[in-house]
């Protein structure tokens, strides 16, 4: 054993430099407070929010009226009819064509000021947000949402830390996280049933950490931690909880029902685990049908791989954020074979969605000075990006746009630094 | 800025090296931990009446919690640990330390940089992580065990 004493280690850490940007950061910060920032802030940043709002509707005007202008676009493949490769033929990624931007059509949004989306979840006739409590130890609100109008028609109270919301059928269920565990939560360890037309609390389920949900018609599968390196995957109904499996490894991640390392495509929910060692860490991926079975290994990816896990037929994708030189990447795992190929290179990727045949992406823009957002798509096949991209309003604080989901017609997503809810059409 | 502004303002200061050190233990990158420390310094100063100790513990919670916030995403391993680790000049030992940091689950470093960075007591330590004080001493214990095991391997493979 290695002879190195605690004093050392502690030194070692506590007096390493910090580098050129820590120490801008750091200088950003003390300017800040100097200036008596912290005081006067929310003032500025209402009005930073109205600007933006501000903004999104002169792009909507603009849109609309460049939509009229321009070209109907090729028509997509249908959903499900992509041709499928097999994994040796998956090509290396390819380079996408120069693009050019288009107008973001903005269909419909909804503002939510000073709460922000920690979950969101899309029904055929409603949009679910769940929303953390505005200061910390706060019970959280879950929004109904009109999805013509994007107008909000109910709320109920949930618990403070909402990690994942699933809806189906007659139900919406609410898993409630424990926060960072500084203090207890409202709610917190519990996964709450839902009537989705009345708000009446159904059942209540006990479940350590809950961390990712899928909602059947009667039934609820929920992906939770039951130690610090082991999860369990459980079904609820009728007020019960049978356990499924217990695996090792952690569903991390975005805290979204659709944005987590949780996915669900035809009769199968795919669980991505982070497994964490001290030599690194892998997502290993399992497949399970979501009202309870079997479990079985798919792949394995290395940890570079952010598990915000999205699929369609055959594939799993996942995405890389931050790899080297600032490039992040995509995978797609075949899920019959388990074969994993890198698919795409290219700007932070952030939130993933199958929609009509192709793979929807916001990243962010690859202009250092330039915090936007943007959405493109992808051949899910070639991985080649589409020679158009949508610019997102985002706000102040950057890295909440990860909030993708098809609806309908087009994708609902959460931008504007996580409070504004938007409903966009793609054409 | 009025008198109690300032005050708070250089208190503010005075801890802030300490919240980023810790923010950035988190895997934050240093372009938002900036802002994590700004959204702190609001929240603290709104909450500035239920302050109850020393200024820097109380600030340095707040700060982790600001950084944890679910609206935060994508906490990855760190890379100014690493970034750090080619940066220092004080030895092969310490230079070692620091580059296999970054390889410590995200609580192991979280503990040594709330012990190390903000230098909390062990109390300070347990209250901010929503631990008991033993299992932040087994926790910090654990880090720092972790870090020889790694130290070993790496000089396994380096000799090999």
């Amino acid at each position: 054993m290695t002879v190195i004493d605690d004093a050392d280690i502690d030194i070692a850490v506590s007096d390493r430099p910090l580098t050129q940007p820590e120490l801008e950061a750091l200088s950003n910060a003390r300017s800040f407070m100097e200036r008596g920032g912290f005081a006067t802030e929310r003032q500025s940043r209402s009005l930073a929010i109205e600007l933006l709002a501000g903004g999104a509707v002169a792009v909507l005007v603009i849109g609309l009226i460049l939509a009229l202008l321009r070209p109907m676009p090729a028509r997509p493949l249908p959903a499900g009819s992509r041709p499928t490769a097999s994994p040796t033929a998956t090509p290396e990624p390819s380079s996408s064509p120069t693009q050019t931007t288009v107008p973001l059509d903005i269909v419909a949004q909804l503002n939510l000021g000073s709460h922000y989306v920690n979950a969101m979840a899309v029904s055929p006739d409603a949009v679910w947000l769940a929303i953390q409590g505005v200061n910390y130890g706060d019970a959280g609100t879950l929004i109904r949402v009109n999805p013509k109008t994007a107008r909000k028609t109910a709320s109920w109270t949930i618990g403070g830390d909402p990690a994942a919301v699933a809806a189906a059928g007659s139900f919406v269920w609410v898993a409630n996280g424990i926060g960072d565990g500084s203090e207890v939560l409202p709610e917190q360890n519990t996964v709450e049933q839902f009537n989705a037309a009345t708000g009446a609390l159904v059942h209540l389920y006990r479940v350590n950490d809950p961390r990712g949900l899928v909602a059947n018609l009667d039934s609820a599968l929920v992906v939770s931690a039951s130690t610090q390196e082991q999860t369990a995957i459980s079904v609820l109904a009728g007020g019960s909880s049978q356990a499924i499996a217990s695996l090792s490894g952690v569903l991390q991640g975005t805290s979204t029902s659709a944005q987590s390392g949780l996915a669900v495509c035809g009769h199968q929910a795919y669980v991505a685990l982070t497994i964490s060692l001290t030599t690194g860490a892998n997502a290993k991926i399992y497949s399970v049908p979501p009202t309870g079975g079997a479990v079985r290994g798919i792949a394995t990816v290395p940890a570079d791989y952010a598990p915000a896990m999205v699929c369609d037929g055959t594939s799993l994708y996942l995405p890389a954020p931050f790899g080297k030189a600032g490039q992040g990447s995509l995978v797609r795992v075949d899920v019959p074979t388990g074969a994993v190929t890198t698919l795409w290179q290219g700007p932070a990727p952030q939130a993933l969605a199958v929609a009509a045949g192709r793979l929807w992406i916001t990243s962010f823009a690859d202009i250092p000075t330039d915090e936007s957002v943007f959405l493109s798509s992808l051949d899910p096949v070639t991985g080649v990006e589409s020679s158009t991209r949508r610019f997102l309003p985002a706000g102040p604080n950057r890295g909440d746009p990860d909030l993708l989901i098809p609806g309908a017609s087009g994708f609902w997503t959460v931008a504007g630094g996580g409070n504004l809810l938007l409903h966009i059409a793609v054409g | 800025m009025n008198d109690d502004e300032a005050a708070f303002s250089a208190a503010l200061i005075a801890a802030s090296e300490a919240a980023l050190r810790v923010i950035l233990s988190l895997g934050i990158a240093p372009g938002e931990a900036d802002d994590v420390l700004q959204d702190a310094s609001i929240r603290a100063w709104r909450h500035r009446e239920q302050r109850r100790g020393d200024f820097r513990p109380w600030f340095v919670s707040i700060a982790y919690r600001e950084a944890r916030r679910p609206r935060r995403r994508w906490l990855t391993i760190p890379t100014f640990w690493s970034a750090r680790a080619q940066a220092t000049e004080s030895g092969e030992q310490m230079h070692e330390v620091l580059r296999l940091l970054p390889s410590l689950p995200m609580r192991q470093r979280l503990v040594l940089s709330l012990r190390c960075d903000a230098e909390l007591s062990t109390k300070e330590t347990a209250d901010i992580m929503g631990i008991s004080e033993p299992a932040a001493k087994q926790l910090l214990a654990r880090a720092r065990e972790s870090l020889r095991r790694a130290l070993d391997r790496s000089r396994a493979e380096a000799a090999s």
